[in-house]
């Protein structure tokens, strides 16, 4: 196991080293950092600009190898460089990778434990009621853009708050400045409402799928049967032997998709105006800064290497078959 | 009889349109075996299932089934699953999939006594647990592990173990042993007879085996297109069947102790969807007549004083024994073996474990055959026989892919690894496979003349003279030339084995390699595939390798016999020769635990020790001294032989056989001495 571990994180490592190195090179590449600076009236002097593109490390004249390998050498001291309002890119993802968090522990939690429990009973009701609906139901909601749903959302609270006559739910921005104390976590909580609801509306409606196949796979074994020839009863064995034999292969999924939350659930951070991880890349690549695209990448690359390992780990811990 | 134990009257399962058990009756009396045996479709799965109230959902049951007076059907779904367990216990077929692979097995056998027993203390069920295991003869420590990490057999006496944990009063077991080795088979076997005997259990066994059947059980069923059609005392049924289908039935199945003739039944089994009126074995019973196709005969008595042999059939009495005569036997003009068409010399084969891209074999190697020589000649039939994991397959799959491994393999006296690539493939092209799973081994959107057809593609006949071909290769297999525009699917299982058989035929090979030629199609369909190859084998002289584990098959169609056990040969000897007087231990065992289809025979017994532990084969000595009775009995100077040194196969004064054994090849007249012998 620690062997398999140790040899999978070395392998990690060079994957991770070269992702790293591709998304330097293709923000570069792609990315435009003089950008900002035209159009101005009157011009930028020549000399702010080639300070300020010295502080980045961006400067086109030099040739990429070099940037690149400053770059690097930055990042083996633990820096990912400056951003383009000269704050450290480093302190910025950490911020923004925890507004993320707040993000994708509740949503991925409620989501995925919906979805299975949607996909278990439309599973055990095949083709009855529950089962068309929630069928239908997520094939609509996977069929509609993200931002379709935060949209409906948004006007729903709109009208509740009407109703209710007060600011019930908010949904700009993470908190109202002013608030403490015990006010200013309600404020929060307030704040959390839709976007979380509507990252579990998406996931309840992709995991209730997978969790329905698997089920199923599951039922059509004798493993339920066996069981209900202990003396368990219809329910019990499917409770007791069919949802988690069932529920296995989902780890895998579930830490995948809690991850791909953290690195930025973009459309959702947007519709919300949330500052998480999404919206860091998308302004770095209309900013045409580098170097916070670059870091955006390394950190997506590291996490889907890391998540990896925890997934195997996990699914080797839930399911004895598996030897790492 | 007393009071019954299971009582069922009546019994109706529907899955919506079709009827799968058209009004069943079968009394049980407590502690009584009575065996269930039918045909693919017969309604034997429902049955039980009806019984244990398991059916699957959309499943309507009709009828009456009263256990211990209690009426099962109409009870809801709490009320039976108290009753599962106590009342009525099930050992499944696959207890791979029945058993939890999330759970250790010991935890999976106390499940039951907690579910039945709120009060049941930890202890108290670890005791009874250990009492189980016991029962079954698994090692207490086996109670830590994982399903997957058990044999098979070892996997099933946890099934076992599961259906005894609460003492029930009716045990069924549906195919118990369908998919174990045959001396695997009868420790199970033994192991359910002896559970069922300490708790004074009764027990359903259902099987397609007759030979299961005949060993082990009291009374036997017959079943068949969803009725009983006949029932009565083992011994009277085996001894005089009545009904033309259990009869037909006895004929069809091979008898390992004689190469009798075998007596297909024509046509195939019914679907439950499409029965017509009338009795449901009518379209394919020799005796029927006009009132067969029209009314359902009921089960009656044979005789007004003999009240324990029914049988269903109209004609009961007015046919005698010539339905399903026994033909003649045969007497084969066969030439002696010519020159050798396949010989495979010292071949080793060994599978590499954890097969990555980076990192194959690290986790080391298995041997799957050691040492092994096979030769067919010109005109004979060998078998190759071996429980699973002996290295058959291997072996066979070696002369077609040929990954270069020690060892030679010669086609008509050339070499392969040596021959030049074109000669090579014109080589490959005279040895021909047919495979074991016709219906994998069949291209579903392609026609079976286009099938057939392809070998002579490859061959380069020209076209007008393959149609001619493949119409004449139908016909040797018997079917017909226009089912050459069929598709796989629209073909019965035994007729898409034909075609298997006819795509091998059609470039008259010099060698058609078998593999499991009948496994998995139904005893009446079985017969009339290895008749049609027996007749092959006389009139055409046809040259085969047989591959298979089924000694009943070896028994009916092979020159001679090579016997293969965890990657060596243990013997090789003439047909006749091994089936009367087989030496090597292994070969004894094996005969010994082949079920026949006569409850006078001995009850297969298993001589060779259980594989109840997880032994590493040694790679020094004899692979199978631990489970060997002859190891267990010889003394050490003898054992420290056995341990060190692999025997290899030695003459005997049989010139046809030869054995690798240090004890038991020396011949009565101490032809050859084991070397070790003068010490002791």
């Amino acid at each position: 196991m620690l062997r398999y571990l140790a040899r999978r994180a070395a392998n990690a490592l060079v994957l991770a080293l070269a992702a790293t190195c591709l998304g330097y090179v293709l923000a570069s590449v792609a990315l435009d950092p003089l950008v900002r600076f035209r159009g101005n009236n009157p011009p930028v002097p020549d000399e702010q600009i080639r300070h300020a593109l010295a502080i980045t490390g961006t400067d086109p004249n030099t040739p990429l190898a070099s940037r690149l390998w400053s770059w690097l050498s930055g990042l083996a001291h633990g820096s990912l460089g400056t951003s383009v309002d000269n704050r450290p890119v480093t302190s910025e993802i950490a911020e923004r990778a925890g507004t993320s968090l707040q993000l994708l522990v509740l949503g991925t939690v409620l989501g995925v434990g919906l979805g299975v429990l949607v996909g278990v009973v439309g599973a055990v009701r095949q083709h009855r009621w529950f089962d068309r609906v929630t069928t239908q139901g997520s094939f609509v909601v996977l069929a509609t853009p993200t931002f379709v749903v935060a949209v409906l959302l948004m006007v729903g609270a709109t009208r509740l708050n009407e109703a209710a006559g007060r600011q019930v739910i908010r949904f700009t921005g993470q908190y109202t400045p002013g608030h403490e104390g015990w006010a200013a976590v309600t404020d929060r909580a307030s704040h959390l409402v839709l976007p979380t609801l509507a990252l579990v509306i998406g996931l309840v409606a992709a995991f209730s799928r997978y969790q329905r196949a698997a089920m199923l796979d599951v039922l059509g074994t004798d493993l339920v049967r066996g069981a209900r020839a202990m003396g368990h009863t219809q329910r019990s064995a499917l409770v007791r032997h069919g949802v988690r034999v069932a529920m296995v292969p989902m780890s895998t999924l579930a830490v995948y998709t809690a991850g791909m939350v953290l690195a930025g659930a973009t459309i959702t951070e947007l519709a919300f105006s949330w500052h998480g991880m999404g919206e860091y890349l998308l302004l770095a690549a209309q900013r045409g800064d580098v170097n916070a695209a670059a870091g955006t990448v390394a950190c997506t690359a590291v996490l889907v290497l890391v998540l990896g390992m925890v997934a195997d780990v996990l699914y080797a811990w839930l399911d004895p078959r598996v030897r790492l | 009889m007393g009071e019954p134990l299971l009582d069922v009257t009546d019994l109706h399962v529907r899955f919506g349109e079709a009827s799968a058990v058209r009004g069943v009756d079968l009394r049980m009396s407590p502690g009584e075996v009575v065996g269930l045996v039918g045909e693919s479709g017969a309604g034997k799965s429902a049955f039980v299932c009806g019984v244990v109230g398991l059916l699957p959902r959309g499943a309507t049951m009709t009828g009456s089934v009263r256990l211990d007076r209690t009426e099962l059907v109409g009870l809801d779904d709490r009320a039976v699953s108290a009753l599962r367990g106590p009342g009525v216990a099930m050992v499944f077929q696959d207890p791979l999939s029945v058993l939890n692979p999330l759970r250790r097995v010991g935890t999976l056998v106390a499940e039951p006594l907690h579910l039945h027993d709120r009060s049941l203390s930890r202890h108290g069920a670890a005791t009874r647990v250990d009492e189980l295991f016991h029962l079954v003869g698994l090692p207490s420590g086996a109670q830590q592990a994982f399903a997957h990490e058990l044999s098979g057999g070892m996997r099933q006496r946890v099934g076992i173990a599961v259906a005894m944990a609460c003492s029930p009063r009716l045990l069924v077991a549906d195919e118990p042993t369908t998919s174990l080795d045959v001396t695997v088979q009868a420790q199970v076997l033994d192991v359910l007879d002896t559970a069922r005997q300490a708790s004074g259990a009764g027990l359903l066994l259902v099987s397609h085996d007759l030979g299961v059947v005949a060993g082990w059980a009291d009374r036997v069923a017959v079943m068949y297109g969803g009725r009983i059609v006949e029932q009565a005392q083992a011994d009277d049924l085996f001894a005089s069947p009545q009904m033309p289908y259990t009869t037909g039935l006895l004929r069809a199945v091979p008898d390992p102790r004689e190469a009798r003739r075998l007596v297909p039944v024509p046509g195939d089994p019914p679907v439950a969807a499409y029965l017509a009126p009338g009795c449901a074995f009518a379209p394919r019973c020799p005796a029927a007549q006009r009132r067969c196709t029209r009314t359902d005969p009921p089960l009656a008595p044979l005789g007004t004083d003999d009240t324990s042999h029914l049988v269903a059939c109209w004609r009961t009495g007015e046919i005698g024994d010539d339905v399903f005569a026994v033909p003649p036997p045969r007497e084969p003009q066969r030439p002696a073996p010519g020159e050798p068409v396949l010989e495979i010399r010292d071949l080793h084969v060994t599978h590499r474990l954890d097969a990555g891209v980076w990192r194959r074999g690290r986790r080391g190697q298995v041997v799957a055959v050691d040492d092994v020589s096979v030769t067919v000649r010109r005109g004979e039939i060998v078998a190759l026989v071996g429980e699973s994991g002996a290295g058959k397959t291997s072996t066979v799959e070696h002369i077609f892919d040929g990954t270069p491994s020690p060892g030679t393999v010669r086609v008509l006296g050339q070499d392969l690894a040596q021959a030049a690539r074109p000669e090579r493939r014109r080589l490959r092209r005279t040895v021909q496979l047919v495979a074991q799973d016709a219906t994998d081994a069949l291209n579903p959107r392609m026609t079976v003349g286009a099938a057939i057809a392809e070998p002579l593609v490859l061959a380069r006949v020209p076209r007008p003279e393959r149609h001619d071909r493949v119409a004449e290769a139908l016909t040797t297999v018997g079917l017909h030339g226009s089912d050459a525009t069929a598709y796989p699917h629209q073909l019965s299982g035994g007729q898409r084995r034909r075609v298997t058989v006819a795509r091998a035929l059609v470039t008259n090979p010099e060698l058609v390699v078998l593999d499991e030629p009948v496994a998995g199609l139904d005893v009446s369909v079985a017969a009339g595939l290895l008749e049609l190859l027996a007749d092959l084998r006389d009139t055409r002289g046809l040259t085969a390798l047989v591959v298979t584990h089924d000694l009943a098959v070896v028994r009916h169609l092979a020159d001679r016999v090579a016997v293969m056990a965890v990657g060596r040969l243990v013997e090789e000897a003439s047909t006749e020769a091994l089936f009367t007087a087989p030496t090597h231990p292994y070969t004894r065992a094996l005969l010994a635990a082949v079920p026949v289809p006569d409850p006078t025979a001995p009850r297969p017994a298993a001589s060779f020790a259980p594989d109840t532990e997880w032994t590493t084969p040694t790679t020094t000595g004899c692979r199978l001294a631990p489970r060997c009775p002859l190891f267990a009995n010889a003394d050490p100077d003898q054992q420290t032989l056995c341990r060190t040194q692999p025997p290899s196969l030695v003459a005997t004064h049989d010139p046809t056989r030869t054995v690798a054994c240090h004890w038991c090849s020396t011949p009565p007249d101490d032809l050859v001495q084991p070397p070790q012998d003068q010490s002791t």
